[in-house]
């Protein structure tokens, strides 16, 4: 049973992948002629794929947190390794972009340098949002707010930021790891550090609402 | 005649250093002409005195943009020593004064030197041997570009010209407007130049490499079909399938590299003009633009020709700088800007599969000479060189034949295109 992915995980993967490779489609195209460099920027290009690939991955964390809970709900019987499951997925799905990753480095020229930091920031941003995926399914009772809950902080954090280029946003960080800055590194230990501490007081809730029922 | 030569003492060591620096022919410099610029530094101490030459002038005006030329050398005067350099400065408008500095390898000015700068409108006139004009001395013909102030250059006889210095006033003859006067003979003004808009429109006209997307739509249904089996078969625990298929998918995907190389880097499209009566120097033009903001680097001196748009000259700098491999010129590449470049140069050996034509007594007509079809210009010509057709009917006459050749290479990120032009004499 632990070897199992949950049912519910592959449609959701699947689509995720499908998006992910029209993204990459989308991204791929380029101009006939050096006219149209000025109007359709490399840079474009790769703030368009990457700053999806980075929502997505968020999107990503969200269903394999909300599928590994309803599955386990639904068998009657807690998970004996619930983050080890979480990680899993995310390493999963991360690894199913991966492809269109290394194609995408090689479409735009880009250096491999920036691909294991933007690895590392994809499975640090989507572990920490599969924890809060698991954790909202699991405490609260309502879906619809449990959904509302989830979705609009997956936005919050993704796009607040935006305007003040912190490295806070998955999407930003992301640009910038591709380009091997620094403030890239930021992102990666933000969201190690929430993922590491939101692994940490879920465990505890969890091991409380036990001792509670 | 006002020599514009000025001498300043100053800097650290109790005025250890001094520079002297003349622009243009007998102190004349010329607007729009690339000018001599003499500058000797003098080291009056008794220590090595180390650092660096810098100059730096600013071009343009508000109306047109503003921009900066500047110049730097590594310099090393013994005691009591000299140090002397030629510099041919392009003078364009806005140019107020040039300012001449020696840095210390920490940064600090041990000399500093304003030369204010009062431009001719009109070309120069000069003579070799006893003549009317700016005296100029055989030695002193090196080089076809210091002799662009020029427009006319009498030669008296018995100047004792060797080839060498007539292969200079050949050149500058053919490529830089001048008109040479010889034992009573005149000679011809020179060819003009394609119009900075040819360069820019053969650029931005010519094809980029495209990813190939015909495999990468087939490769992308294919992993989105494979993986529907493989996340199926994991959902009931089976991880070797689904392993070996992403693992395939990705090894496939490192192959990318192999069908498509993008154009990252700079992106350029050069023409060497040759005519056919000096062969030994030609005129280089080269438009270059990029993908991304870039540094660009190219051996030896380069000159922009500036667009003439409001604006236009709006942080179109231009660096050169004296190393080991002698002048280099530097400039920041943006995209969407396309910078057109010039110099004169030995011509390179012409890319392979030249074609030759000839101007046809109809205006607007050609005769290809490979295979003797005569037609519409816009039809026979290879599209590269369509751009310039104004400018081959501007300076060339019916029944002149020309050759056109063109290659284009990709070296890492870097495209080029280059193309050859040879053009019978006028």
């Amino acid at each position: 049973m632990n070897a199992k992915l949950p049912p519910g995980l592959t449609n959701s993967l699947h689509s995720l992948l499908v998006l992910v490779g029209i993204m990459f489609l989308v991204s791929s195209l380029s101009p006939t002629r050096v006219e149209g460099l000025g109007e359709f920027p490399a840079a474009l290009r790769a703030s368009w794929f990457l700053g999806s690939l980075a929502l997505l991955s968020g999107v990503l964390g969200l269903h394999v947190g909300v599928a590994e809970a309803s599955w386990w709900r639904g068998l009657y019987r807690p998970c004996p390794h619930p983050l080890r499951r979480l990680a899993t997925g995310c390493c999963l799905g991360v690894g199913l972009f991966l492809p269109f990753l290394v194609g995408f480095r090689a479409l735009s020229g880009a250096p491999w340098s920036g691909l294991p930091g933007l690895v590392s920031l994809l499975l640090a941003s989507s572990y920490a949002w599969a924890v809060v995926g698991r954790w909202t399914l699991e405490a609260l009772k309502s879906e619809g707010a449990g959904f509302a809950l989830r979705y609009s902080s997956l936005a919050l954090a993704h796009f607040l930021p935006l305007p003040f280029a912190s490295p806070i946003s998955p999407i930003v960080a992301a640009l910038s790891l591709w380009e091997t800055r620094l403030p890239g590194l930021v992102g990666i230990g933000v969201w190690g550090a929430l993922g590491a501490v939101l692994s940490w007081r879920y465990l505890r809730w969890r091991r409380g609402s036990y001792l509670e029922a | 005649m006002v020599l514009l030569v000025v001498v300043l003492w100053a800097g650290m060591a109790l005025g250890q250093v001094t520079i002297e620096a003349t622009l243009g022919w007998g102190g004349i410099p010329v607007l729009d002409r690339v000018n001599p610029l003499w500058i000797e530094v003098a080291n009056l101490g008794e220590e090595l005195v180390a650092g660096e030459l810098a100059v730096v002038g600013e071009v343009g005006t508000p109306w047109r943009g503003e921009a900066r030329r500047s110049f730097s050398a590594p310099l090393a005067i013994p005691p009591r020593g000299q140090a002397r350099f030629l510099l041919p400065w392009e003078l364009a408008r806005g140019t107020r004064e040039l300012s001449i500095t020696v840095l210390s390898p920490a940064g600090t000015a041990l000399a500093s030197l304003r030369l204010p700068i009062q431009a001719a409108l009109t070309p120069l006139e000069g003579s070799v041997g006893p003549g009317p004009g700016i005296p100029l001395h055989p030695e002193e013909l090196t080089d076809p570009i210091l002799l662009h102030p020029f427009s006319r250059i009498r030669v008296a006889e018995g100047s004792g010209l060797g080839e060498e210095e007539w292969g200079v006033l050949a050149s500058w003859a053919a490529w830089l407007g001048g008109e040479l006067e010889a034992g009573g003979r005149r000679g011809r003004w020179g060819r003009p130049w394609p119009p900075r808009e040819a360069l820019e429109a053969a650029l931005l006209g010519s094809r980029l490499p495209r990813p190939p997307l015909g495999p990468l739509v087939g490769a992308l249904g294919a992993y989105l079909l494979g993986a529907g089996f493989a996340l199926g078969g994991l959902a009931r625990g089976r991880w070797a399938l689904a392993g070996l298929f992403f693992g395939l998918s990705l090894a496939l995907a490192l192959f990318c590299p192999v069908l498509y190389k993008p154009a990252t880097g700079a992106i350029s499209f050069g023409i060497s003009i040759v005519e056919e009566s000096v062969p030994s120097m030609c005129l280089e033009l080269l438009a270059i633009t990029a993908a991304r903001p870039q540094p660009w680097q190219g051996e030896g001196w380069w000159w922009e020709l500036l667009p003439a748009a409001p604006g236009g000259w709006e942080g179109r700098d231009l660096c050169w700088s004296l190393g080991p491999h002698g002048p280099q010129t530097s400039l920041q590449l943006r995209p969407g800007q396309v910078r057109v470049l010039w110099r004169l140069t030995t011509p390179a050996a012409p890319p392979q599969g030249e074609h030759r034509f000839r101007l046809a007594a109809a205006r607007g007509w050609v005769v290809r000479l490979d295979d003797d079809r005569e037609g519409l210009a816009t039809h026979l010509l290879p599209p590269p060189l369509l751009p310039f057709w104004e400018y081959l009917q501007a300076s060339l006459l019916p029944g002149d034949s020309f050759s056109f050749a063109i290659s284009h290479t990709q070296r890492g990120p870097d495209l080029s295109w280059q193309a050859s032009l040879s053009l019978p004499p006028p």
